[in-house]
């Protein structure tokens, strides 16, 4: 049985533990379900009774394509309320080869505070790395690597991190070495309070998974992965343009976030398009690379490798997300500067997200003018620097709004909008303003919902915004990527055939999603408890007065409307 | 005169980026997609004139339609 590792940092103790009862959950359904249980609902985030929860989707290490993701969980910093947030890279999968279902980090390290959690056959132990403290996620990884084997898995946090600013990220390495983010809700923040630097998960001579029906999983994985690839939008749009390929059409629909959520449309849309993604790096050539998978044996590979003029690797990956944060809405015209800018907030350990949202707001408050990557690049170095107000905006939109003045400050429930405008995709609004998560399109995002429901309408948004973030919650828990969806919303019984093949359990195509529904209960009743009110179920002001471009629409559902994406 | 903008793959299905179009007054949008070979379930966005419509919306002379295939945020 895969068993629970407990890191003790206040006296650095590490327990092994069966818990049978978490036997059938796995990434965020097991992370809410150990933060419910175990966690303090009025703790501080960043305190020595808060703890971090990190496991892998229930399907990860097994051969099933984009299924081994890993859930980073806890009490978030930003929204005060349970946060999960997952990633690619290899660390998931590679922990539940090692048996382990989940990493419970409790405590607080008053000695170092650069402790590295190494993971391998002979177990689990802290080891002390003074040589890593203030290190960047790049070298951190690099470094980790040279000493442990380019073959091991990392979880880091950077320099934000290890000082507890809220906008930090947990970064991922991928099976090249490159980045990934556990990036939302500040979760790194958690990890470095701690005094945890880095985990290090080596599987060597432990690649074994135990299949209640061996057979039975490869044959419905071989199936689903085969699916995946006949896709014609695998090769076609993911492994050219990623996550960037709806640029445009978030464009189109007025819901691109720019300067600052002033508007919907930029001019230079085109500019930072996925397809102006995949001309310069084909063109580039060099180190530039589209097609990459994040985690191995994934046959979607939606990552890729941006160079600069010279062929030279700037980031690794440049996607939508970042994109509208790090561009329209600081006014950034070019893919080049919002490479750039994405790099440095790697490095620091900061999510993208959050990060382009602080950014934003100070922008909007004069302290430079968008479209300006000097000034947005010196911005950053104040987080690096750690001056006071680098401090202010590495804790986020919500926080540098409230220091640096100003009505305009999108976030919801503490943490930025992600790069959908709620007044033109108002079922992102209802996922913003409800979910447990705050505003998080990872939690339910209505984009790409096929859209036979008008964006800019008054209904059906609620509940469009609820069935959403139920499935989307159910394939955290499994692992699954949000780019594996198509075929697994088509037909559930595939995610009911390889859970019970790997785990002799009987779900059915029906109640595979009361995984999804169990946990986002879970997680709300954590929230109620830890002080979150309707009173905060709302978006800011200006999305309810100011009305967007040329849409000229404002955020105006009905409170009604709003309620019926209640999960409990 | 009707254009139409068509992105991404859909573009295969037409070999052309941009089309022109004299439509009947009374046409809709699925109708104009059924003529000129685009596969109603590859459709995921369109926008009539910048603001998102269905595939039930009527063209008149004059609109300037985008279509995007049916595309998944990350």
């Amino acid at each position: 049985m895969h068993k629970v590792v407990r890191v003790d940092m206040s006296v650095k103790d590490i327990q092994w533990e069966e818990k049978e009862e978490y036997n059938l959950l796995g990434g965020r359904a097991l992370t809410s379900r150990i933060t419910y249980d175990e966690v303090k609902a009025d703790c501080d985030p960043l305190g020595r009774e808060s703890k971090l929860v990190i496991a892998p989707g229930l399907l990860a290490g097994t051969n099933a394509s984009s299924a081994s993701r890993l859930s980073v969980g806890g009490k978030s910093p930003l929204t005060n309320g349970i946060k999960e947030a997952n990633s690619g890279g290899i660390a998931g999968a590679k922990l539940a080869r090692c048996g382990v279902k989940a990493i419970v980090v409790q405590g607080k390290s008053f000695d170092e505070r650069t402790y590295i959690l190494k993971i391998d056959r002979e177990g689990a132990n802290l080891i002390v790395h003074k040589d890593l403290e203030s290190l960047g996620t790049y070298d951190t990884v690099a470094k980790l690597r040279r000493i442990y084997g380019e073959k091991v898995g990392i979880l880091c946090v950077g320099p934000s991190g290890e000082r507890g600013l809220r906008a930090s990220a947990i970064a991922l390495s991928d099976p090249f070495g490159e980045l990934k983010f556990a990036a939302r809700g500040g979760m790194g923040a958690v990890m470095g309070s701690k005094g945890l630097k880095a985990i290090v998960v080596d599987d060597e001579g432990m690649q074994t998974m135990e299949y209640y029906d061996k057979e039975s999983f490869t044959k419905t994985a071989r199936e689903f992965n085969k699916q995946l690839v006949s896709d014609p939008k695998t090769k076609d749009v993911y492994q050219k343009f990623g996550t960037s390929g709806i640029v445009k059409a978030v464009n189109a629909m007025g819901a691109l976030p720019t300067n600052n959520f002033r508007f919907g449309k930029c001019e230079f849309a085109d500019e930072i398009s996925g397809e102006k993604l995949y001309e310069t790096i084909s063109t580039r050539g060099g180190k530039g690379k589209t097609g990459i998978p994040c985690m191995t044996g994934c046959v979607i590979q939606c990552s890729n490798i941006y160079p600069d003029i010279d062929g030279e690797n700037i980031v690794s990956t440049l996607q939508y997300e970042n994109i509208a944060l790090l561009g329209s809405n600081l006014g950034i015209n070019n893919l080049d500067t919002v490479a750039r800018l994405n790099r440095e907030v790697n490095d620091i350990g900061l999510d993208a997200i959050e990060a382009g949202a602080a950014l934003g707001v100070a922008l909007d408050q004069a302290i430079g003018a968008f479209g300006d990557e000097e000034i947005c690049l010196a911005l950053l170095n104040e987080i690096r620097r750690d001056t006071i107000l680098g401090r202010v905006l590495g804790n986020g939109a919500s926080i540098t709004g409230q220091v640096l003045g100003g009505d305009r400050i999108p976030v919801a429930k503490g943490q930025g909008f992600p790069g959908y405008d709620p007044r033109a995709l108002k079922g992102n609004g209802v996922t913003y303003a409800m979910s447990t998560m705050g505003a998080d399109h990872t939690a339910g995002n209505c984009f790409g919902a096929r859209n036979e429901i008008d964006p800019l309408g008054k209904e059906k948004q609620g509940n469009l915004s609820k069935d959403t973030q139920i499935k989307m919650a159910t394939l955290d828990s499994l692992g699954f990527c949000i780019f594996a969806r198509v075929p697994l919303f088509k037909d559930p019984t595939i995610l009911a055939n390889l859970v019970n093949a790997l785990l002799g359990s009987g779900f059915t195509k029906e109640d595979i999603w009361d995984i999804g529904f169990e946990t986002i209960s879970l997680e709300r009743e954590f929230n109620i408890a830890a002080g979150i009110s309707p009173a905060q179920d709302k978006l800011p002001e200006f999305c309810y007065y100011e009305e967007l471009g040329s849409i000229k629409s404002v955020f105006d559902l009905s409170e009604e409307e709003m309620k019926k994406a209640i999960i409990e | 005169m009707v254009t139409m903008k068509l992105h991404l793959y859909l573009i295969n299905f037409t070999n052309k980026e941009e089309i022109e179009i004299t439509v009947k007054e009374t046409m809709k949008i699925e109708e104009l997609l059924q003529d000129i070979g685009i596969p109603k379930d590859e459709v995921g966005i369109i926008t009539k004139n910048g603001r998102w419509v269905t595939t039930k919306s009527l063209i008149s002379d004059g609109d300037h339609i985008e279509i995007f295939p049916y595309l998944l945020g990350g």
